[in-house]
């Protein structure tokens, strides 16, 4: 579910190319080590699940305000590479329709990508000893929390940043937002008001932070259980498809 | 004549352990053909289909298309058969129109000439010319139907396989698919296998009928032998068409007259009998 | 996200903007980027933003539908804006305007160009696996789109959905999202399927052409090279 969403313009240059060189090495290497062969029959598979990802976020579900981002449940289906470039696509188009922020789509595929990744691993992990609810599960808190971390995390860490907004993936716009500091707009005085600025964070840290923690709880939740029923239903009606995981070879 | 297509007693068992036996009767298409296969859903028709396309390898009975296993020698006969699939979203890869008829022929590494000189002509042929240019998903129903079938008619192949053509086609599309599918039969000798559940179209577009049920293939024969067993037929959860339904009923009052193929020939009989009760 | 609004406005348009090639218009949308994220200044963005709603004028794109597509960047840079620029509105209105400029931008590109064209172009750079992948997710995504309608509407009949049990939605749209990646799932196999029979080969071929470079392409790679030197000079004076 973490998924930033800051507008274009904003992010630090250093970070956001960065991403995206990262994003495209991470690219290359999967697209060389993946088997061909193989790969030629789950593109369409692929293309599938990033064309779910994608209504996902354009088919507003008016009767829950926020949805599911179902990166874990991607990660699961068609395996961590695959998953990958399906994030990355989706992230791309959604870049392309002035969705997403131009300058997010190395960042996001990162964010979203270790979601897909952590969360299959441990889910074929727990998976291997028949748990596959209780995988699920914990698969997909520990990869939100995870995921959501590293958002916080990088976007915190490189100091010029602004806010890690947290967004629910969805339509919950609405929700209160947290507040950090920046100065990395204003590139005339970068240290313009500092001192100022700074007890604004404290004051702000704590609606700002309790903010946070509320969403990402009710995210994470939702994204779990979701994902949890989800899986309990396919191992209700078609149980080959989770059961794939573990004969999947890393595609 | 060796016949193009031999199918004995077929086994398939699916992921999921379901199994499917097609037993029975032999399926023998003979090259130009019209045949089509009916019965119920869950039948084993798509079973069927898919074994003839190479798509499934049988665990027991052979299948053989030209004289090929079509698993084992895919890619030699996957260029001799065109494909219609009963989704034509599915079916549909090109971004445009014309990239999906060019599709096959691109892949087979065709010169640009030659492949704008077949798309431009099949799609005159099949009246789709001034949508060439256009994205797939804002066709209708039909318009689809005809890109897909033109798609599959691009490398001129010997056998057209089509999984319910007539499905959602609304009456004018479906006679005018008709018509196409018969022309293409009769000018170029291609051999067609249809699945339908459109049991009013039936006799107008085959020579031979197979109607499978519960995994067997029950019964094979003309339009006028399989409709007149209403008994198997309605085993198989299927009704006679309307006309044959007609015919049938007259000749048990004892009335002498053929089974029509359509509705013209319908009325020609009909007029006949009319006319003979006028002289009476 | 409206995907099928911004379809129609690219393929069934017809301006000079439609007709030019794709590599020119990448240029032109390169510089435009550029120009957005460098500038600091007000009235050159402004200035950005002006020249950038004359080429929506010139391409014929329906400014009304620019402005709700804009809406959602928008939204959220003003979010952003409120935040940052409490102390300044010029830092305030700079945050507004690069970010609805970096979205303009993108969406003349998208609204002008058919994304099988920008795909085309963009296969030349691009490994034919990740364009496959593009080009069956753009059709999955209409394909799936009138089956999601139709599992929610079912949903909705059949009671699935109650105002107040939001444990109950979830159960429901869960239920609905695995009916629907059961399917696709399905289709996607199906898919696979035909696209063998049809002789894929791991590339769906489709044609791109660059050249030959029409006046319009060189009067919109030229007007690119502008705006950004545009741009640039007086920033550095």
């Amino acid at each position: 579910m973490s998924h930033i969403h800051i507008p274009d313009g904003i992010l630090n240059y250093n970070l956001w190319i960065g991403a995206l060189l990262i994003t495209f090495a991470i690219l290359f290497i999967i697209l060389r080590t993946i088997n061909k062969d193989e790969v030629m029959h789950k593109i369409p598979y692929t293309g599938v699940a990033a064309a779910i990802m994608l209504l996902g976020m354009s088919v507003p579900l008016v009767i829950v305000p926020v949805h599911l981002s179902l990166a874990v449940l991607t990660g699961i289906l068609v395996g961590p590479k695959l998953g990958f470039i399906a994030v990355f696509i989706v992230n791309v188009i959604l870049a392309l329709f002035g969705h997403g922020g131009i300058t997010l789509i190395g960042l996001n595929t990162l964010i979203i990508g270790s979601e897909v990744l952590i969360g299959y691993s441990i889910f074929k992990l727990l998976a291997k000893k028949g748990r596959y609810i209780m995988g699920t599960m914990v698969a997909t808190v520990v990869a939100v929390i995870i995921s959501m971390s590293l958002m916080v995390g990088v976007v915190a860490t490189t100091g010029h940043l602004s806010e890690a907004l947290p967004h629910s993936c969805g339509h919950d716009h609405g929700e209160e937002q947290i507040l950090d500091e920046s100065n990395e707009v204003n590139v005339y005085d970068h240290h313009h008001d500092f001192h100022e600025e700074l007890e604004d964070v404290h004051y702000l840290a704590f609606t700002g932070w309790t903010a946070v923690g509320l969403i990402f709880a009710a995210g994470l939740l939702l994204e779990s259980i979701g994902t949890t029923l989800i899986v309990k239903y396919f191992m209700k009606v078609r149980p080959g498809l989770i059961s794939a995981v573990e004969t999947q070879q890393n595609t | 004549m060796e016949p193009l297509i031999k199918v004995k007693c077929l086994k398939h068992i699916y992921p999921d352990k379901t199994e499917v036996n097609l037993c029975g009767l032999d399926f023998i298409v003979n090259p130009g053909e019209r045949v089509v296969i009916l019965g119920p859903n869950g039948s084993g028709k798509t079973t069927l289909l898919s074994h003839v396309l190479g798509l499934l390898s049988p665990v027991e009975g052979t299948v053989e298309v030209m004289g090929l296993s079509p698993h084992k020698d895919f890619n030699k006969i996957r260029k001799e058969i065109g494909v219609i699939f009963q989704n034509v979203d599915e079916q549909i890869i090109g971004p445009r129109v014309f990239d999906d008829i060019a599709f096959t022929l691109r892949n087979e590494g065709m010169k640009k000439e030659t492949v704008d000189c077949r798309v431009n002509h099949i799609s005159k042929r099949l009246g789709i010319s001034e949508f060439l240019y256009k994205i797939p998903h804002y066709l209708s129903g039909g318009q689809k139907k005809k890109v897909a079938l033109a798609g599959a008619l691009s490398m001129n192949p010997k056998l057209l396989v089509m999984d319910e053509p007539f499905d959602a086609l609304d009456p004018k599309s479906k006679r005018e698919m008709v018509s196409t599918l018969n022309d293409l039969n009769k000018k170029e000798g291609t051999t067609l296998i249809i699945t339908t559940h459109d049991i009013d179209i039936v006799p107008s577009i085959a020579d031979v009928i197979y109607i499978v049920n519960k995994g067997d293939i029950v019964m094979k024969g003309t339009p006028e032998e399989v409709f007149s067993r209403v008994d198997i037929l309605k085993e198989a959860n299927l009704e006679p068409p309307v006309i044959g339904e007609l015919f049938n009923r007259l000749r048990k009052r004892g009335y002498i007259v053929d089974t029509p193929k359509n509705l013209e020939e319908a009325e020609e009989l009909l007029l006949m009998l009319l006319e003979k009760q006028k002289v009476v | 996200m409206h995907l099928a609004d911004i379809d129609h406005l690219s393929v069934n348009g017809n301006s000079i903007l439609h007709r030019c090639k794709v590599i020119s218009k990448l240029i032109l949308v390169l510089s435009f980027l550029t120009s957005f994220l460098i500038t600091s200044d007000l009235t050159t963005l402004l200035g950005l933003i002006i020249i950038q709603v004359l080429f929506f004028v010139v391409g014929k794109i329906p400014i009304k539908k620019v402005i709700h597509l804009a809406i959602y960047p928008v939204f959220f840079s003003l979010l952003f804006a409120l935040i940052m620029g409490r102390n300044e509105w010029t830092i305030a209105f700079v945050i507004i305007l690069r970010a609805l400029g970096a979205a303009l931008t993108m969406l003349m590109l998208i609204t002008t160009t058919p994304y099988v064209d920008l795909f085309a172009t963009l296969s030349f750079v691009m490994p034919s696996i990740l364009v496959d992948i593009f080009l069956v997710t753009y059709r999955s995504f209409f394909i799936l789109i009138d089956k999601v309608e139709r599992l929610l509407k079912n949903m909705k009949l059949r009671g699935g959905y109650s105002s107040l049990n939001v444990f109950k939605n979830l159960k429901s749209i869960a239920g609905t999202i695995g009916v629907l990646i059961i399917h696709s799932f399905d289709m996607s196999e199906r898919m696979y399927k035909i696209y063998a029979l049809r002789g894929y080969n791991g590339k769906i071929p489709i044609e791109a052409s660059v050249f030959p470079l029409h006046k319009v392409d060189y009067m919109v790679i030229m007007m690119g090279i502008l705006i950004f030197v545009g741009t640039v000079i007086p920033w550095n004076l």
